[in-house]
């Protein structure tokens, strides 16, 4: 863990049925992903909450945030529509994918209900 | 019993068929290689296989939906399991025979008494035997077995044996109308056609599809739009939606009769039970 990266993260890329003819379900599905990275030092943090959640309960908040998460991969590693997952078990998906000589900075969106 | 997933699965099935009549080791009837599933594409998987030149067909259940129950819930029997196992009576002796397979009931009568074992996993003719040799001569002293045969003493009358198998019974206690989309996802349009057009002639010949309960659901096409407005990022759309009427089902274990039981009794004048004075088994 370092000041400029505290937070460790997990990245899959999610994938759909293979075979030809009938195949299996298709979903998003965590089983389905396959590993990209792990143990990325990251640090994730939060830009302003102006998304609507697509639907809420009752008792959620209004809006949902969207997230900046920055790690050091290199260039091509990760792309659009892959998996984050933190060190506390939330996952993000990557809406883009943006790679500088800094590393990646990667504009995300939470996967909750 | 039958319900949503059973109907999107039959629907893929067609389709399967319908797209690769040969089998999946062959080319599909529309020259490009394609997925048919339920549910919707994962976009990623989405992106790379349109730029591979793979079509996806996904089947989905839409919003409409429409109650149509109108046929009484009465159980009709779906199947019948015949028994394995045999009983032969030869005057005083029983002999067990067949195969062992459960659930099965071998059932003897004897002075007017039923006498029940159900069979187990991991019997024996022999152990049958015993099991009712044992059950017998409770209220039959001298009944015994030697291995798959049961022998009653002298007095003993009326040696009935019987095996009583299973079955399953059906009913049907919701019906249903409710469309499906089954989209094409092709790369381009000629990809497109050359797949919707034998999924269309398949789905246009099918009047009813069957079910995994045996059960048949009524196919009535209902539309099939076309859009190319995804064209910018190589996407080639075509929706068949048809309605699908199904019946939700309901199934239960059967086990045969294999006695009857008659009880005689009066009553009081003013009392309020009966006091049955015999029972008599057939």
């Amino acid at each position: 863990m370092s000041f400029v990266y505290p937070r460790t993260i997990g990245v899959t890329r999610p994938s759909g049925p293979s075979g030809v003819g009938a195949v299996s379900y298709g979903a998003l599905l965590p089983s389905a992903e396959s590993a990209v990275a792990s143990a990325v030092a990251a640090s994730i943090q939060q830009i302003k909450a102006k998304r609507k959640l697509a639907r809420t309960l009752p008792g959620d908040a209004a809006n949902a945030p969207q997230w900046r998460i920055f790690f050091n991969l290199p260039n091509g590693t990760v792309a659009e529509r892959d998996i984050i997952t933190d060190d506390q078990g939330a996952r993000y998906q990557i809406a883009a994918a943006y790679w500088t000589a800094l590393g990646y900075q990667c504009l995300c969106e939470r996967l909750e209900v | 019993m039958a319900d949503l997933s059973d109907v999107q699965n039959a629907l893929v099935a067609v389709t399967a068929q319908a797209l690769y009549p040969a089998g999946t080791a062959q080319p599909s009837a529309a020259g490009v290689p394609c997925r048919v599933y339920a549910g919707w594409p994962v976009p990623a998987s989405l992106d790379a296989d349109l730029a591979a030149g793979i079509t996806h067909v996904t089947v989905f259940p839409r919003d409409e939906e429409r109650n149509t129950t109108r046929f009484p819930a009465d159980w009709q029997t779906l199947s019948v399991t015949p028994p394995t196992l045999t009983l032969t009576v030869s005057g005083q002796t029983v002999t067990v025979g067949g195969a062992i397979a459960i659930p099965q009931n071998a059932v003897m009568l004897a002075n007017g008494q039923p006498y029940v074992y159900a069979l187990q996993g991991g019997d024996t003719l022999g152990g049958v035997a015993t099991a009712l040799a044992a059950l017998i001569a409770v209220d039959i002293p001298g009944t015994v077995s030697s291995g798959a045969v049961v022998t009653l003493p002298a007095d003993a009358h009326d040696l009935v044996a019987r095996v009583g198998g299973h079955g399953v019974s059906i009913r049907e206690i919701r019906r249903q109308v409710r469309h499906f989309q089954l989209t094409v996802w092709s790369d381009t349009p000629s990809h497109r056609d050359a797949v919707a057009q034998p999924m269309d002639v398949a789905l246009a010949a099918m009047k009813f599809l069957t079910l995994t309960d045996g059960m048949a659901a009524r196919l009535i096409y209902q539309g099939s739009p076309v859009s190319d407005q995804q064209q910018k990022p190589r996407l080639f759309q075509r929706d068949f939606i048809y309605s699908v009427e199904y019946a939700t089902t309901q199934t239960a274990d059967d086990t045969a009769i294999t006695q009857d039981q008659l009880n005689v009794g009066v009553k009081v004048d003013g009392a309020s039970q009966y006091d049955i004075i015999s029972t008599t088994y057939y």
